[in-house]
Formats: structure tokens, sequence, C-alpha cells
């Protein structure tokens, strides 16, 4: 039951919903845009967050849309990671979709709100970020189109007013060799204690974390720290160590320690898979 | 655009019928179903999503309706436990003992009969991916497997 | 002195204390039989108490109240394939293993915990059926209608029960706890069903003009022994007789029982001496699990139960209760645990963060009932609704700590303690 309460808009496009933001910044009310909804809720419940209105982006039609327009995937922020890991676009995130939380919040969570939102796994976005994927936002005026890597860090550095409408991956991406290894403290539905998601694209491994440190991230870093000897790709364990943003995390789902030795096996497993091979 | 400020009379399509209940924007789906309409199947297991006690089907899926506003069932069909009459998948409960405390029984059921109309022909691995939503303490979930494989091998 | 602190209070889990002791037995037994070179299944054999032995607080066991345990230990090794091995390396760094753990639980409650039922009648025969019992999911009205209607000869489906229970004038029951309603309610229900039949025979033999020990009451009719052809319907008697004439005998067939604990007492101080509970339930339960030496995670296979708890009166809700017991037990010990930091605060305090077991995480369950027959228990019936539970984790430990070769004996059994423990890394 959320013990505080607030108004409910829902526009029909995306002019709509930028207006509904600064009328109501204007009335000096604090507005969020709203998409499954399932963080805000649960964090209204317990007081963690309070707003004076939410505006639900899920009657807008550029943010549901979900299939290939030309050259490129378009995500809508609207679509729901059920709808994603049922569909067979994208292999490595209908993965990553589909080992965030259970089938049935799966229903209601979207893509937008997983990736938006302050819970720090945000698994579906490791595939985002590791293929180049381009942000398009609202951003009070028009519409822009950002690269991810350049607007994720941390989080999603969105200014006040701006809300993430889809994200487009180019075509390409779709088809390389993938590999998604997701590893908890003990059984399946729970955060991960680390994720970890790869591809190889230019006979170049690209790796992505989630819950190893604070945040997800994409490690750039070894990206230009691999050697090729007879077609298998040296990645060193240490150096991947050494370049991580964050301190390993340390809480009730393991120790840093733990960690580090979960997150050994884990790229062992992976680098095998895309013929590579960790040292 | 719809804007819905303050308490309000909304109309939501459920079990068949358009009923129209006065609501928060900041009520739950889970609380208006319970509170105003009556319909106490759906449960309050944890109020977080984590146990699918509230399961109801919107537009034929299984959602939580305690991770769901009121507001946000205009223009959807909802479907309780109330809903159901005689389906086959109530009846394989019964007949398997697929029930003990009963607690979770309506949500498990909601998410069953989500699962056998979208896909009437699932695999183990599908039945698994949707029934690991539903939580239950009392039987183990050996019988629940057993029911629900009864109706989708039929 | 009392503190008032925000920290949960601690409470029974299933089973009121004997998972936590039964680890502690079962781990000592694995630990004994491997430095003495002796199978566990052996050395439990060679300990296992039977009839004639006296317990912890020298209650005499004899075959009426305590089940088999040998014959329930020689069916687990039968249904484990124990022969062939209890660790065994299936290649990929996987191992199988097994574990198991012997348990036994008394109904332990007041020496004058008592219940009652009362029995009335509808006009159309059927019999209803008050008790102080609350039913839970456990089946215990369903398993009641049983017994009465196993007694009246009535089919089931002419018992009712009564389902609410008002605490200002139901019949009292004891408490619905610590596996005992079925005992004791059961044959608070046998001896109503008897007072009733009493009364009928009375009636039917004034009316069949005979004695009432020449007179059978079955499938709704008192008919003479003899002579099943001249009956009459028990809808006849049970509001009153009324003879063609308009004279009418009897009145309406209530029947009473009461059922009180017989022989309990309690502990003598200086020697511990007392009888906490009428009634032992014994059973053997083992697990087998696959684990990965590389990553220390495991699966949990098959999860086994053989139990004695006397006649079973439901085999489907016992067999019900017994798995609900045994995941609960798997859960506490894999995974459910609270976490407190240094100040006391809980860090996982809700369903998200306190795991529990969900679907596709259960084992392949197998559950054998041993029914060695409880002298003074309705129908034979012993105790059984916490004891699915009490042995599991006992037998997860010891299986896990064969599996990793360690010496585990701690829950949570999550992969980074068996890691901790394995390779010695302290916190």
């Amino acid at each position: 039951m959320i013990g505080f309460d607030f108004d409910y808009y829902k526009p029909n496009s995306i002019e709509e919903a930028q207006k509904a933001y600064k009328d109501l910044k204007s009335q000096g009310k604090v507005a969020i845009y709203y998409s499954g909804g399932t963080e805000i809720i649960s964090k209204a419940r317990v007081n963690q967050i309070h707003f004076d209105a939410i505006i639900d982006i899920k009657g807008i039609p550029e943010c549901s849309i979900y299939g290939f327009k030309e050259d490129k995937l378009i995500i809508g922020a609207a679509t729901t990671l059920t709808q994603i890991s049922d569909s067979a676009f994208f292999p490595l995130l209908s993965q990553s979709c589909r080992n965030t939380a259970d089938h049935t919040a799966r229903d209601k969570i979207t893509i937008g709100g997983n990736i938006c939102g302050k819970i720090i796994y945000k698994e579906p976005l490791l595939p985002l970020l590791l293929s180049d994927g381009e942000a398009v936002i609202s951003d009070g005026e028009g519409v822009k189109s950002v690269p991810l890597t350049q607007i994720f860090d941390k989080e999603l550095q969105l200014e006040e007013g701006e809300f993430l409408i889809q994200i487009t991956i180019n075509k390409e991406y779709i088809f390389l060799p993938y590999i998604n290894i997701k590893k908890t403290k003990q059984g399946k539905v729970d955060y991960p204690l680390v994720t970890v998601a790869s591809i190889k694209k230019d006979n170049k491994i690209r790796i992505a974390f989630s819950g190893l440190c604070s945040y997800p991230f994409r490690l750039y870093e070894i990206e230009d720290n691999q050697n090729n000897i007879n077609n298998e790709i040296k990645i060193e364990f240490n150096n991947i160590m050494d370049f991580l943003p964050s301190p390993i995390m340390e809480d009730i789902l393991g120790t840093a320690e733990y960690r580090k030795f979960v997150t050994r096996n884990t790229l062992d497993e992976a680098l095998e898979k895309l013929g590579g091979v960790l040292c | 655009m719809l804007e819905i400020k303050g308490k309000s009379i909304i109309d939501i399509n459920i079990n068949g019928t358009i009923k129209s209940v006065m609501v928060r924007p900041a009520d739950t789906l889970l609380h208006v179903i319970r509170n105003q309409l009556g319909l106490t199947g759906a449960k309050n297991g944890c109020e977080n999503g984590d146990c699918d006690g509230c399961t109801v089907l919107v537009d034929d899926w299984p959602v939580k309706s305690c991770l769901m506003l009121a507001v946000e069932a205009i223009g959807h069909k909802i479907v309780t436990i109330e809903g159901l009459k005689n389906e086959p998948i109530q009846n394989a409960f019964v007949e398997k003992f697929a029930i003990q405390c009963g607690y979770c029984t309506p949500g498990m059921i909601m998410n069953c009969h989500g699962l056998i109309k979208n896909f009437p022909n699932a695999t183990g691995k599908i039945i698994e991916e949707w029934l690991e939503s539903n939580l239950c303490r009392c039987t183990g979930y050996h019988e629940i497997r057993e029911a629900i494989k009864s109706v989708i091998n039929r | 002195m009392c503190v008032y602190t925000n920290h949960p209070y601690v409470t029974s889990f299933r089973g009121f204390g004997h998972l936590e002791y039964t680890i502690a037995i079962e781990r000592t037994m694995d630990k004994l039989a491997h430095a003495l070179g002796i199978d566990p299944i052996e050395l439990r054999l060679k300990n296992a108490i039977i009839p004639g032995d006296t317990t912890p607080t020298q209650v005499e066991l004899t075959r009426s109240n305590i089940g088999n345990l040998p014959e329930c230990i020689g069916r687990l090794k039968d249904v484990m394939n124990w022969e062939e091995g209890q660790r065994i390396d299936i290649g990929n760094n996987k191992v199988r293993a097994k574990g198991i753990a012997c348990f036994w639980k008394t109904s332990s409650t007041p020496p004058d915990a008592a219940s009652g039922a009362v029995i009335t009648f509808s006009p159309d025969g059927c019999a209803n059926l008050s008790i102080g019992a609350v039913e839970l999911g456990q089946g215990s009205k369903t398993t009641l209608a049983q017994i009465l209607a196993e007694k009246l000869r009535l089919d089931i489906s002419r018992i009712n029960v009564s389902i609410d229970v008002n605490t200002q004038d139901n019949l009292e029951h004891w408490k619905t706890v610590a596996s005992s309603t079925t005992y004791m309610v059961g044959n608070a229900v046998i001896a109503a069903a008897e007072d009733v039949i009493e009364q009928i025979k009375a009636i039917s033999s004034i009316v069949l003009r005979c004695e009432a020990k020449d007179i059978e009451i079955a499938d709704g009719k008192a008919f003479l022994k003899n002579n099943p052809k001249k009956y009459i319907d028990i809808t006849e008697v049970i509001h009153g007789y009324r003879y063609p004439n308009g004279n009418s005998i009897g009145g309406q067939i209530i029947g009473r029982g009461s059922f009180i604990m017989r022989h309990l007492s309690g502990m003598d101080k200086e020697t511990g001496k007392g009888t906490p509970g009428p009634l032992w339930t014994i059973g053997a339960q083992g697990i087998e699990v696959e684990f990965d030496t590389k990553e220390y995670t495991y699966e949990v296979v098959k999860a086994n139960s053989a139990i004695d708890a006397g006649k079973i009166i439901n085999p489907m809700a016992a067999k019900g209760v017994t798995m609900g017991g045994m995941a609960m037990g798997l859960s506490i010990a894999s995974s459910e645990a609270f976490i407190y930091n240094d100040m006391g605060v809980i860090l996982n305090p809700n369903l998200r963060t306190y795991k529990s077991i969900r679907f596709g995480e259960e084992p392949e369950y197998l559950v054998e009932f041993i029914e060695t027959p409880e002298g003074d228990g309705p129908y034979g019936a012993r105790g059984l609704g916490e004891h699915g539970l009490v042995g599991i984790p006992g037998a997860l430990l010891n299986s896990l700590s064969i599996a990793a070769q360690a010496d585990l004996n701690r829950l949570p059994l999550t992969p980074e303690t068996i890691w901790r423990t394995k390779t010695g890394e302290t916190i």
C-alpha cells in the first residue's frame, strides 16, 4: 500500500509527455516517468521515493515498438522483458532478460524501466552496451540519439525532464558469437552475484559485468589488451581485476573474495566458448 | 491524454464485467480487487513482487497485481481466480492433492492457467520458467508439477 | 530483566528444535563412522533404538509406542541404492554423493492435554462432527472424517466436519500443533462414534425386538447380524423413533467423546526421568546431491524418507505433508537464514532477500511409510506432520560433507560456505 498520493498521466505522444512534464514542473510538482512501474511501486511503498505525479509512457507508440527497421533493431523502452525473452530477434538480449527477476515479474518489468531505475544490476543493459547501442531520448525540445556508451556511467545520465524512448542496435551485432552466464548466491531467482556477458567482434572479445561492482559496466580497457596467439585470444585475469572501475562488491550475496573466485570461473567458461582463454 | 487526479471513479473490466471502482492513483490493483471488489482470492503474500500470491491475468498474461496500479488496468481485461469456473487446471489441482493451506493456490492456478492459454504444449523448461515465480511453503511443489503436467499433456 | 529490541523473536521452526539437535547427532554419527571405518548405515543399524530400550528420559519403548527404525533404515538403504557407493565421480568436475540421517520425535504435550468431539446427525442421516482442531492444509479434517466414516461404516460423503473453530463454544482441542491432531482428536472421535453406536443400538434393539448386542450398524442401517434383511434406517432413529401410532421413543442421538493424554508426567529435576509424550514416530532420511568440485555449487537430486508413523490413514495427505516438510528442510539447510549486521539489524527482511526453495529446485521425492501400529492410536496411527523436515538438514550436511570431502557443520549450505570450509579461506 503506497502511503502518499500522486496523480496519474498517460500521454499518447512524445510531445504530450514533454508538455505534461513541463506543466507539472511549472506547478512546482515533482513528476517522474513511469514504464513497468515495478521498481517505482516497490520503493514508494516503503517510502524510499516520493513524487507528486507519474507520467506513464506505455501509451506512446514509439516506446512500444519492438522490431527491425532497415538495418536496426528498435527496442521501445516500454517493451517488457518477457516480450524480449520470448522473441528471437536478439538472442543475447533475450537471455539477459530471461535471467532477470522471475517470469511473472518480467511480464511487467520493461527494458526502459530496468535501465533507468535505481536497482544496480540492469542485466539487460549488458548486451546493449556490448553492441554499441544507441539511446533515443526525449530531451524536452525534441528527440535525440546518443551512443549508450557515452550516456551510461554508473547510471543512465539523463537530464531533468528527459526520458528514454528507445534503444537501437545495429543488426550486425545480433549474429556475433556471444555468451551470457549468471551466477547467484544460491538458486535461480535472485540478483546476480556476478553476471558475465560477452561477444566477439572483429576478433576481439568484449566483456560486460553486472553484480561484480556496484553498477554494471563494459570493460573497455580489456578490449585493447588482448593477444591473439594461434587463433586463441588470451586475456589475463589480473588485468581484468586491475581495470575494474570500482572495488568488488561485498554484501549479503557474497564477499568480495568469493565474488572474485566465482568471476574467475565464469570468465574461464565464457572465454572458452568464444575461442579465448583466461590466464 | 488520460489524467487521473486524486480519488476518482474508474472502470475496470474484471472477470468479463465492467466494474466501476473508486480508486486513488496510488492504489495497487491488488488493493482494489480485494478491498473494493471483495475478490479476496489474490493474496497479499509479500506485496513486493516476490511470491506471486497476488497473480492475476492481464490480457491473458500473468501479472503480479501488487506491482500494478489500479489505474493501469484501464482498457485491459483482468481475470482473477474468481473468474475461473471448473477449468481443467482447477480440477487437476484437486485431483492431484496440489493444495494444502491454499494460500499460494489462487496465484499458482492463475499462473498455470496463463501458461496453458499461451503455451498449450509447453515443454518442461517453459513450465519451470513460469512456475518458479510462485512460492509454496506447504507442498514441496511435487503435486503442483503433476497437476500442470496432467493438463498440458492431455 | 527484559530488554525491548527490534530483532525478530525466536519461535519454533517446524519440528520445534528437532532439526537443530538432529544435525548435531547425525553429523557426529557420520564422523564416528568415518573414524571407525564403518559404513554410516551399518553404524546406525547397530545403534538403532528398538522396543525394550529406554528414551533419554527413561521411558520404556515397546512395540506399541515406537516405530521400527531398523526397517526404516533398511528400506532407505534399498531405495537409495546404497550399495553402488556413497561418493561417485561422474566426470566433468561433478560428484554424486549420498548422506543420511535418522530422526525421531514424540508429540510432547502437557500431561493433561485433551481433545473432545461431538457427533450429531442431520435428518438425512449425514453425521456432523464438531471438533476443535484447526485445518491449515494438513488434511486433519479429512483424516478425522475418514476415521469417523470407518467407525460408523458410513460412506465418507455422508460425513460433515465443522470447518470454522469457534473458541467460545467449540469442543476444545489442546492445540493444533506437535503432530498430535490425528492421535488426540482421532481418539476422541472414535470415543464419540462408539457413544453414537451404543445409542443407536439401544433404540434399534427396542424397535427390532432384540438385544443391543445382536445389532450391527453399517451403510446407514441398523440390522440384525444374523438376518440383515431385518433392519431400520438410522434416519428413523437419529432424531427419535416414531411408532406407527405416533408414540415416540429415544430422541436426538448426540455422540460425545473425549480423550486425555495417559501416563504423561513432567521430568524429575534430579533424575530427568519422565514421560513427555505418548508415542515416537521414527524414520530415516537420505539426500543425494550432485556437487560441482570446481564451483562448489550443488543440486539436490533425490530426497528420500522412510518413516514409521503407524497406520497411515490418508496416504496422499501423509505423503503431501512429508514432501512439504522435506522441501522446507532443504530450504532452511541450503539458503534460508536471517543475516544481521554488527548492529543487529536484519539485512534480508523480505522474500526478495530471504530465499526459500522454488519450483524447479525441488528434488525427486521418495516417501515410504512403514506401518507399525501405535497401540493406542486411532486405527494404529502415530503422529506425522512435522517429521518430514527433521532429518533433512542433517542428511544434506552429511551428503555434502562426503561430496566436498570437507567437514560441514553449519547452515545454510551456500556454495560460499562450502568453498570457505574446503579451502580454508577465512573471512
